[in-house]
């Protein structure tokens, strides 16, 4: 049963209407972004809110079991109709701390909803509803909650830019160590979501849990920005240079608002 | 007319739905394709011609939106909506689930394999980094998560027609 038919007049009308609606999308690429961009923001909530709902769970398969009684015993001291006022809590502790870090660094920023999210496993990219005419440029640093850098501006329009995570296997950011050498780096996304400083000289003393912040090597990107914790150090016996494995500070899908540090006075 | 800009409001609704609330979901909800699923059921299933467009127009808004998988997402949607044309109008029955079911995997295998093809010629000259195994497991979970959606979506077919009928009628 065929409701509309359609013939190949009207196949051939669809196809132009289609051409010239992408087209216009070419010509002005702001416009996709603001045409999500009023309900956009107010589902990636729904389903950060959801996600961050069942972050527990899917971790706690990483969690040791004293670990799990403790949070078990934590839990049970909860009341379940301060849901409502936990949620504010939080935002509102959210809040604070972007404002801290803000009036800490004294740096010029956007703070900026995301709009949409990329379809991986581990989201490497996002689209943010801040653009040119929020003063935003290419390469501007993202950070989140208290200066943990997220990734980095790749792509500007009038009213939205797309933000390239530092995850992102195509993504390099310029770090050092917070250790005895100030060790410097270049630390690269990979497809398992953590990130890899390769090349580091044989002499230089890393250890796990060593901070890694941003190096202040590159134009855009003020040095100090915490980057994550040195999670393992590899050392193949043929090579002489040593790599670490970096755990990002932050679950990238955790996130449903960012502040874009604005190039100006950097 | 009023029934294309329908269907442009439609697919807008449904793009929003996709990148905005399922893509923040967690694991493996993240992964449900939503648009391949309507665009397959309504162009297969309730023969809404139009909706074969949303998977072409799918590609175009990642690729706008540069949150693609790749950089030229249309090419492969577009690759991926005649396979679905095809095997809708030659291939699988419109008229069983199975139908429906072979349809959508079909379209969602031919986007994995352009993607790997368009990754691999972006790898050899730009670079790039080859993340075959992330694009396979968003497709393979895909085609999974699709099968229970469709089951649901599947007594609703008449219901949507009519709706159709009321709300836009011939």
């Amino acid at each position: 049963m065929r409701v509309f038919p359609m013939g190949k007049r009207r196949r051939l009308l669809s196809f132009y209407f289609v051409a010239l609606i992408f087209l216009i999308f070419v010509i002005f690429p702001g416009l996709a972004a603001l045409f999500i961009s009023p309900v956009a923001g107010f589902f990636t909530r729904i389903g950060t809110g959801i996600y961050n709902s069942t972050y527990w769970f899917n971790n706690s398969q990483e969690i040791t079991p004293s670990e799990l009684k403790e949070i078990s015993e934590t839990l049970e001291h909860l009341a379940l109709d301060r849901v409502e006022f936990e949620r504010l809590k939080k935002e509102n502790n959210e809040l604070k701390q972007m404002v801290g870090f803000i009036e800490r660094t004294e740096s010029p920023f956007v703070s900026a909803k995301i709009l949409a999210k990329s379809l991986e496993n581990t989201v490497s990219r996002f689209v943010v509803n801040a653009g040119s005419v929020q003063g935003v440029k290419i390469n501007d640093p993202v950070v989140a909650d208290q200066g943990v850098l997220v990734g980095k501006v790749v792509k500007v329009t009038s009213n939205s830019s797309t933000v390239v995570t530092i995850s992102d296997p195509d993504h390099a950011t310029a770090v050092s160590l917070v250790n005895e050498h100030q060790t410097i780096g270049i630390a690269r996304g990979t497809q398992s979501g953590l990130l890899s400083i390769s090349f580091i000289p044989l002499d230089e003393s890393i250890s796990i849990n060593d901070i890694v912040v941003t190096s202040g090597l590159e134009a855009s990107v003020p040095s100090g920005l915490i980057v994550g914790i040195v999670n393992a150090v590899e050392q193949d016996e043929a090579s002489l240079f040593k790599s670490a494995v970096v755990e990002p500070l932050i679950d990238m899908r955790l996130l449903s608002s960012v502040i874009i540090l604005t190039q100006e006075i950097l | 007319m009023i029934r294309f800009f329908a269907s442009i409001l439609a697919f807008i609704l449904l793009i929003v739905l996709q990148v905005s609330f399922i893509n923040s979901l967690p694991q493996p909800f993240c992964m449900i394709p939503l648009i391949f699923v309507c665009s397959v059921f309504l162009f297969q299933y309730v023969s809404v011609s139009g909706a074969i467009w949303w998977v072409v127009l799918e590609g175009a808004f990642l690729d706008l939106l540069g949150i693609g998988a790749i950089p030229i997402e249309t090419v492969a949607y577009s690759i991926s909506a005649i396979c679905i044309f095809l095997a809708s109008r030659h291939l699988f029955s419109n008229h069983s689930y199975y139908g429906l079911a072979a349809t959508t995997i079909l379209g969602l295998i031919t986007v994995a394999i352009v993607e790997m093809v368009i990754a691999i010629f972006f790898v050899m000259f730009f670079s790039n980094v080859l993340d075959s195994i992330g694009i396979f497991t968003v497709r393979l979970f895909g085609a999974m998560l699709s099968l229970p959606i469709l089951l649901l979506l599947f007594p609703l077919a008449n219901p949507t027609r009519r709706l159709i009928q009321l709300l836009l009628p011939i």
